[in-house]
């Protein structure tokens, strides 16, 4: 795995942040996205301090352009991609169905499916050059409706 | 994905202790962690293990693969 270029989207915190060290203390060169710089600069600032290959790239994974401008910065700052991991995602909060708004539905299809096949669609082309992997983070929540 | 050269995977966490959860009442999560074979929530760090797993060439033959990362939690 060394000196692959792997890009994690929501890779600031959580299982993202966590990936992200792990590919990181085996080498490869990391793309750290989340669309708070903030927390964004700290996770880059943790891994450097470790002596690890980081950038953190800002985008919304909802915008459909956004995420072309992400791809696109990743592989002109790292000269090309080797994997995606389509971790991005979340809940906006627990609902039950009676009480969802429409909206609501729709920012969650947003952030948790549709961000995957946005960087997937632009990830693609670069990953086939490479012969590289997608792996998308889904959940227990796709069998289980996430408990209460 | 195969066809252009592009292996793809999956990875499916169960209940991670992670900011996620962070507005979770602690008493359902506690709850949960009874149902969980491994007898505790997962951490960030045993998904990233898989994730990376999938992505290195150990895992070559693993195509349209959705690995359960969850304690056991959805064992029947």
């Amino acid at each position: 795995m060394d000196k692959k270029v792997v890009l994690i989207t929501g890779g600031t915190r959580g299982i993202g942040f966590a990936a992200a060290k792990k590919f990181a203390e085996n080498g490869c060169l990391v793309a750290i996205n989340g669309n708070n710089e903030e927390r964004g600069n700290e996770a880059v600032r943790e891994l450097r301090d470790s002596g690890y290959v980081v950038q953190y790239f800002k985008a919304d994974v909802t915008k459909e352009e956004e995420v072309e401008n992400l791809i696109s910065s990743v592989t002109e700052h790292y000269g090309h991609l080797d994997v995606l991991i389509n971790n991005a995602g979340g809940l906006h909060g627990r609902k039950s169905i009676e009480g969802m708004e429409t909206d609501h539905w729709n920012k969650v299809m947003d952030l948790n499916l549709n961000s995957a096949f946005y960087a997937s669609r632009s990830a693609v082309p670069h990953l086939k050059k490479s012969g590289g992997s997608i792996i998308n983070v889904t959940s227990i929540a796709a069998y289980m409706g996430g408990g209460p | 994905m195969i066809p252009f050269g592009v292996r793809v995977n999956a990875v499916s966490p169960g209940t991670i202790d992670t900011d996620f959860h962070s507005s979770t009442n602690r008493e359902l999560l506690d709850t949960w962690v009874k149902g969980i074979p491994a007898g505790r929530l997962g951490k960030a760090e045993d998904v990233a293990n898989v994730i990376f797993f999938l992505a290195s060439p150990e895992a070559e033959y693993l195509v349209g693969e959705v690995i359960q990362v969850n304690g056991g939690q959805d064992f029947r």
